[in-house]
């Protein structure tokens, strides 16, 4: 899964984050040079998946609300949802870089804001994907054509 | 499908009809104790062709009948159907397919041809002017001598008039077609007025002809029309004209015939009605004195629509309280009617507890389908879950003939109506047309709102409502599935968020 991960958030290629991010976030450890690190790609990963789709059921089943039917408005927890995932891939980044800044890795902050931007493409990506699929969205009642139909 | 003739006489038949046609509209259903739904099948009777109360009624029947064609039978509003004589009697000939009864041969006729008086011996002659004296008004308000009266502006409050035109009704296509539909199960309901000409006069000889349908030749089933199931509802002054010196009709004279002819009816309708209502108020309010060629084009009147549930009750009574022998009813009953409050503005709340509950309901649920069609509309069109559920609703169906004349003429005419009422007096205003959704009913509030229902009643829950409907689909076409869709959604934003409506479950 952190293999899956890894590839995905790296698709847009080294320009979002550098190696030594990389090779944090796949769990490597430099003090014994292997791969027993935390597997944060799969964390932030897994996060990604679970927080989408509760925003998306928020959205389509929980809320399920006339006035939220219009195409704004699912545009508007689709910017919310990328936002949040920004933040949640950044300070997950950041927080590891703090903890291991003994470690003589080379990780700068432009490197965490490139891994929340990639983060926060993917997590559109899937929420555009999950709102095009019949379900949940058919599930709910009044979002259930949003964003096909207004 | 057992059916049900309703004979309409006079204006006041016509206005009855009307606040029946629209209680129809509204969903309220026919069926009776015994689980039949039954058909109506309206008989207009007035030879007052210009009468404006008749022209309303007969616009309302057709776009009812209009209305309801295409939609399927489980449509909520518009649930019964509502069927010409000439339709279930000829379905290839729809030619003159209309609701009245056909009283042709009376136009332009004066009172004194129809009777072939210049051919009458000297004896007869004095007969006549003795029996038809008096005087009365032409079309265009001169006086005449009653014998002259021109029947097609109806009968000027002279049942005796009347009572020798409509007899005519006994040798009529009418009474053979009627005739020759009914059956056992069938039923008839009979609407009149008691104070004016053409009502007093019609509904005896209406009656007089289906109890002794056996004396009549040519006439079929004869055994079930002298036994049918008779209901009929004679609505005594309720409303006051203004006075007019060169008009025939004078409102001092309503009571003085109500009263000449509740003596004759308790002696000689009473006992062949299967059920008699009777239904009266206070005349206030006076009308303007119009009975020439203009026609009495009067106000709709609460008394009228509390007329019309007369026949609702009808229905539920079981055939084992309407029993006839030998043409006569075994057990005639006679009904009266009275409010729990004595108030000149009727709501929902005046009235007493079974008419509550029969027509608060149906009312107000068609009332919210106006007021959506009305308010909101315009904008959810094509963009809520309601409309793009198949079979979609988008906006070329706004221009459909449906929705831009048959639904929206009926409107018209219930907003007239509602309006109508809401002035009359006895007011009956239930509705406040401009409130929000949630104050929409006079006095009634929508549940308290608490930790678990945090909805407010407005066009967003209704919203709701009608896409939990329309997911459901299994809709015949655009024009059922908006009726029902309407019909259920409206029930349960009623039930689920009135306490008031809840407690009536109808």
């Amino acid at each position: 899964m952190n293999y899956l991960f890894d590839q995905l958030f790296n698709w847009w290629g080294q320009w979002t984050h550098g190696t030594d991010l990389r090779q944090f976030l796949k769990g490597f450890n430099t003090l014994t040079g292997d791969y027993s690190g935390s597997a944060r790609y799969a964390l932030v990963g897994i996060i990604m998946i679970f927080l989408t789709s509760a925003i998306l059921c928020l959205y389509y089943l929980v809320l399920d609300s006339d006035r939220l039917r219009k195409r704004k408005y699912w545009l508007m927890f689709l910017t919310g949802s990328s936002v949040l995932h920004f933040f949640i891939a950044f300070i997950i980044a950041t927080a590891g870089v703090e903890a291991v800044k003994t470690q003589q890795i080379d990780v700068s902050y432009f490197d965490c804001i490139g891994f929340g931007v990639s983060v926060m493409i993917w997590s559109m990506l899937w929420f555009v994907t999950f709102s095009l699929t019949p379900y949940p969205r058919r599930w709910g009642i009044n979002c259930r054509h949003t964003p096909l139909k207004q | 499908m057992a059916r049900l003739y309703v004979f309409a006489i006079g204006g006041t038949g016509a206005r009855v009809m009307k606040s029946l046609t629209m209680l129809l509209a509204s969903g309220m259903k026919t069926q009776g104790a015994e689980g039949r739904d039954y058909e109506i099948v309206p008989i207009l009777i007035d030879p007052h062709k210009a009468n404006a109360d008749l022209h309303r009624c007969g616009m309302m029947l057709n776009l009812y009948q209009k209305i309801k064609k295409p939609l399927s039978p489980e449509t909520g509003f518009f649930h019964t159907r509502l069927k010409t004589l000439k339709e279930i009697t000829d379905s290839a000939d729809q030619s003159d397919n209309v609701f009245a009864f056909d009283l042709n041969d009376v136009n332009s006729t004066s009172f004194r041809d129809y009777i072939g008086y210049t051919a009458m011996g000297d004896t007869n002659k004095q007969f006549m002017d003795f029996l038809f004296s008096g005087k009365t008004i032409d079309k265009d308000k001169n006086p005449i001598s009653l014998l002259d009266i021109d029947m097609d502006i109806g009968f000027v409050g002279n049942p005796n008039v009347g009572s020798v035109v409509l007899n005519r009704i006994r040798s009529s296509e009418t009474l053979k077609d009627f005739a020759s539909n009914y059956t056992a199960e069938d039923r008839v309901f009979i609407i009149s007025s008691i104070f004016g000409g053409t009502g007093a006069a019609g509904f005896p000889i209406i009656l007089k002809n289906i109890r002794d349908a056996i004396e009549i030749t040519n006439l079929a089933n004869k055994g079930n029309l002298e036994n049918a199931r008779i209901g009929a509802v004679t609505v005594m002054p309720y409303f006051n004209i203004e006075p007019d010196e060169n008009s025939p009709v004078n409102a001092a004279q309503f009571i003085a015939k109500t009263k000449a002819a509740l003596n004759y009816y308790s002696r000689n309708v009473n006992p062949a009605v299967n059920v008699m209502y009777y239904i009266a108020d206070k005349t206030d309010k006076p009308y303007k004195n119009d009975a020439g060629s203009g026609g009495q084009k009067n106000d709709a009147h609460l008394v009228e629509l509390i007329a019309a549930t007369a026949l609702f009750d009808f229905l539920k009574m079981p055939d084992s309280e309407l029993v006839n022998a030998a043409g006569k009813p075994v057990s005639p009953v006679c009904k009266e009617f009275g409010v729990k409050s004595d108030v000149p503005a009727i709501a929902f709340q005046h009235l007493g507890d079974g008419m509550m509950e029969q027509i608060a309901t149906p009312l107000t649920r068609f009332m919210l389908f106006r007021k959506y069609m009305r308010e909101e509309l315009p904008k959810s069109i094509g963009n809520t879950v309601w409309c793009n559920e198949k079979p979609e609703i988008g906006k070329s169906f706004l221009s459909t003939p449906f929705m831009q004349s048959h639904l929206q003429d009926f409107f018209n005419l219930y907003d007239d109506w509602l309006r109508e009422l809401g002035q009359n007096l006895r007011g009956f205003a239930p509705f406040q047309n401009d409130a929000l959704l949630d104050s929409v009913v006079t006095g009634i509030k929508p549940r308290q709102k608490s930790f678990f229902n945090r909805k407010t009643v407005d066009y967003h829950l209704f919203n709701t409502y009608l896409s939990t409907q329309a997911i459901k689909g299994g809709f015949k076409n655009e024009e059922s599935k908006l009726l029902s869709i309407f019909y259920a959604a409206s029930h349960t934003m009623l039930m689920e968020h009135f306490d008031y409506f809840n407690k009536l479950k109808t």
